[in-house]
């Protein structure tokens, strides 16, 4: 439906993740991953996020996880108005339980643009082990201070919790993250903490005019998100 | 060397994966393991039953299916056996894939016993 809009536009660089001869029909490719102990419901929340009704995929030899989605995204204008509006093909990335038997490596936070970071509300180590979420982030991630959304996972279980609200949310302040209670089970918080990492990396790229400053940019085979010409990007609405 | 390696190392693998599959189970495998035992476990080093069942039990997951590939054998000069295996497993969490794996194992002869004296484990996982 949408190839019209494509016409005319100049070839992007080469990408791994797209037919060079297919031009895709959104304006931006964003990877998010998500991240926290064993069992604090990642796959879950992202299985939550994504209705159940997309495909995922799993790469068995490479042991990552990912479903996708379609969203658009509009960016809030300076003056508060509605800005103009992106087409984004999410890439939601999961550890596949991979992080049960081993460290994750350098390579999978690679071209990594946001990180869900999750504990449980009932499990209190799970909330102190953030800090080595975090500090692995710093060290693998693209850069020292990537978008990161803090969350607090199974606050439907209010009767097992063991973590206080105000508990996360001393956390999340600490590290200047936004903090969600979220509920993979009854879907509560999981779209918001979504959208809120992508208004964050939505407005990272929008600052960045220094493109070398952008995710993506320390992957070796080129840029990993896509920008059309600037005409290309405008009005959808 | 010893001519029944293969029943050796084939019984060695069942009875081991028996452990180590069920969490309830999987310290019983201490005995299995030489005093003088080394795992490399995901480019983790330990050294000796105790610390190795340590790190055994730390993987958090409860109850482990597996499916083994195949599985090799050969008699080692002193006795032992050396056995190699591929397969997948998958943890107790609904939504994990299941993942490849590589495992090897040297079991040294003392006696009419075997133990363990070498263990290597890593996920066929290229995500490096």
């Amino acid at each position: 439906m949408f190839t019209n809009l494509e016409m005319g536009d100049s070839a992007p660089p080469a990408h791994g993740t797209v037919g060079n001869n297919n031009q895709p029909d959104y304006d931006y490719l964003i990877k998010f991953l998500a991240l926290g102990d064993s069992g604090v419901g990642k796959t879950s929340l992202l299985f939550q996020y994504t209705d159940n009704t997309f495909n995922n995929k799993f790469i068995s030899t490479v042991g990552i996880d990912f479903r996708e989605k379609r969203v658009v995204h509009r960016m809030p204008a300076a003056d508060g108005s509605v800005g103009r509006s992106q087409r984004i093909h999410l890439q939601l990335w999961d550890t596949a339980g991979q992080e049960r038997f081993r460290s994750l490596t350098t390579a999978f936070f690679r071209d990594a643009m946001g990180f869900l970071l999750l504990f449980d509300l009932t499990n209190e180590q799970s909330l102190m082990n953030i800090r080595n979420w975090l500090s692995q982030l710093q060290t693998h991630a693209y850069c020292e201070n990537p978008d990161v959304v803090l969350c607090g996972n199974k606050m439907d279980l209010e009767d097992q919790r063991k973590v206080r609200e105000d508990r996360g949310r001393e956390m999340a302040e600490k590290f200047g993250l936004p903090y969600f209670e979220t509920s993979a089970a009854t879907g509560h918080n999981v779209s918001k903490a979504v959208e809120c990492l992508l208004d964050m990396v939505m407005t990272r790229m929008e600052k960045c005019t220094d493109k070398t400053k952008l995710p993506g940019s320390r992957q070796r085979n080129g840029q990993t998100y896509k920008q059309k010409d600037g005409g290309d990007t405008g009005c959808l609405c | 060397m010893n001519p029944e390696f293969a029943e050796i190392g084939q019984q060695f693998v069942a009875a081991y994966y028996k452990g180590f599959d069920d969490k309830n189970s999987r310290a019983t495998l201490q005995p299995l393991y030489h005093s003088t035992a080394l795992l490399t476990f995901e480019g983790c080093q330990f050294q000796g039953p105790q610390a190795i069942v340590e790190k055994l039990m730390s993987v958090p997951s409860d109850n482990i299916q597996r499916a083994i590939t195949c599985a090799d054998y050969q008699p080692t000069i002193d006795g032992g056996v050396q056995v190699c295996i591929i397969g997948q497993l998958k943890t107790d969490s609904e939504h994990d894939k299941p993942m490849p794996f590589t495992h090897v194992f040297l079991l040294k002869r003392e006696n009419a016993n075997y133990f363990i004296n070498n263990e290597i484990f890593r996920l066929a996982l290229h995500n490096f």
